[in-house]
């Protein structure tokens, strides 16, 4: 699994890793229980402060992705099934993306066909490995 | 002594040609590294004034080789006896002239990269499971350091049991005929000496190839997956190179270990092949890689590939702005001296071949570099003043 961060956009770079860790999780590339890089090691390869990938464990561990531990450092965690916060959430995240959708005069058909097909692209890229 | 010389001087004719055909390949051999140490885009490399440059550079180098070379025949000519001191300076004077040619190049690359405001996109990358493995160490073929370890630590045992029944003298250096022609008292020294250095040896290794690991990797960032995949067959070969040579080296090490305790006295042919064929193959296995990973880019698993593909087309795009296009080239001083306070690798790839260089920001390079300067000053000083006193 590649993480790529881009440094000359307007997201900022510890929410890029921390969005795709999750992405990765999602897609089957990385399994409960193993390991991730040490922050130095992650840091180095990607090019990036160590306070980055500091910031982006923290929030995977805050949000339950990963659990980190004194001795073995940072391993993915097992993720159980929870409706209640995560949907309310989800609401007032996606609310945005709808509202400029709508704006844009998108069909609500199309939007919901890239939601499709997203799901699908997750759940197909790790059957394959 | 004119004998001598005359070796001398072949040899120092042959090192200017060496090292000034190689200098001025560099630039095509390594065609996917940055241009004289500034980043362009890969669909660039063929650029008209790209070409031009590095035939430019090709050709100052070849004519300056040639010019040295006269000198070294001219310096035959009139005083032969300064050869020796050729054989130092000529070589320091080509890398020296190389680092003049070089210099106008880098910044003619930055111009022209200026000129056509070649951007590339600012992005890093990191692929989870190598930066892992990198860091654990956990694909490391462990075998070829085991059994050269096993190998010497046997060989110490079998001298010191059969120490008290060895002879006086321990024969200690062998001429090319495959006599013996240098003896030593015997001491627990001068038996082990051999074994203790093969296993010195062994662990050098490894650690020379976890160091090789450590190292920062340069992508092509406009297509990680399959940079990430080249780079693991890359690392792969060259792990299992340096694994054989480390084994190879602690047979031959081993092979005049038992020779010295007249374990075994084999015949003259025996000796020549014994030598030959690991010293053959120690040439060919580095060109086999360098061979191997010319071609790595065919031997990437098209299907891990697909994967890691998909897995970077999932990734957010960020809705990027006009990128700088500094890169990473305001890193690299002179476009050759990694200098990133941020970044705390030590050990870097470096841009111009499969060589490593340090990351000039961290205070153990300075030491490092400043030690092999003293020691290169230093014999080159040394030899100078001995020259110099033993005319006298």
């Amino acid at each position: 699994m590649i993480i790529e961060v881009d440094f000359s956009g307007d997201i900022p770079i510890y929410t890029q890793v921390r969005d795709q860790i999750v992405i990765g999780i999602a897609s089957g590339q990385l399994l409960p229980g193993e390991a991730l890089p040490s922050v130095r090691r992650l840091a180095a390869d990607i090019g990036i402060n160590v306070h980055t990938v500091n910031k982006a464990y923290a929030i995977l561990r805050d949000e339950g992705f990963v659990k980190m531990d004194r001795r073995s450092g940072a391993k993915i965690a097992a993720m159980t099934k929870e409706d209640g916060p995560f949907a309310e959430q989800l609401k007032s995240r996606l609310c945005p993306y709808i509202a400029e959708a709508i704006c844009r005069q998108m069909e609500r058909e199309d939007f919901q066909d890239i939601v499709a097909s997203l799901f699908n692209q997750l759940e197909n890229t790790g059957g394959k490995k | 002594m004119n004998d001598t010389l005359l070796f001398l001087f072949i040899i120092n004719l042959f090192m200017v040609f060496l090292t000034g055909g190689l200098l001025a390949v560099i630039p095509y051999i390594t065609s996917q590294s940055p241009l004289f140490g500034v980043r362009i885009p890969a669909n660039q490399a063929k650029h008209p004034q790209v070409i031009s440059l590095k035939r430019r550079f090709r050709m100052v180098i070849s004519f300056a080789s040639l010019v040295v070379a006269g000198l070294v025949v001219v310096q035959y000519m009139y005083v032969p006896q300064m050869s020796i001191l050729t054989a130092i300076y000529a070589p320091l004077i080509i890398i020296l002239m190389q680092f003049v040619v070089y210099i106008p190049s880098w910044k003619r690359a930055l111009l022209i990269k200026a000129e056509h405001q070649w951007a590339l996109s600012e992005k890093g990358s990191a692929d989870m499971k190598l930066t892992m493995s990198r860091q654990t160490f956990s694909q490391l073929p462990w075998a070829w350091y085991i059994v050269s370890a096993v190998l010497a630590i046997v060989a110490i045992i079998v001298g010191l049991y059969l120490y008290p029944t060895l002879p006086d003298q321990i024969a200690t250096h062998w001429g090319a005929s495959m006599e013996a022609d240098s003896w030593s008292e015997k001491s627990l020294m001068s038996v082990l000496a051999m074994p203790l250095f093969a296993l010195g040896m062994a662990i050098f290794m490894m650690v020379s190839n976890m160091m090789t690991w450590r190292m920062k990797l340069q992508l092509n960032q406009e297509d990680p997956a399959r940079s990430y995949a080249q780079h693991r067959i890359y690392r792969r070969y060259l792990s299992h190179v340096l694994g054989a040579i480390t084994v190879l080296m602690t047979f031959m090490f081993l092979f005049f270990y038992g020779l010295a305790l007249e374990l075994w006295s084999p015949s003259k042919t025996l000796m020549y092949i014994a030598m030959g064929v690991p010293t053959v193959l120690m040439i060919v296995l580095p060109l086999g890689l360098s061979l191997k990973v010319g071609q790595a880019g065919n031997k990437i698993n098209p299907d891990i590939l697909e994967v890691d593909r998909a897995s970077v087309g999932l990734i957010p795009q960020a809705s990027s702005r006009p990128s700088v296009s500094r890169q990473d080239d305001r890193y690299w001083k002179l476009g050759m001296f990694y200098y990133n306070k941020e970044d705390p690798t030590l050990f870097v790839e470096d841009r111009f071949g499969t060589n490593g260089g340090f990351n000039y920001a961290r205070p153990f390079a300075w030491v490092f570099v400043a030690l092999i300067f003293l020691l290169t000053v230093g014999t080159v000083i040394l030899t100078t003043f001995l020259y110099l006193n033993s005319n006298i």
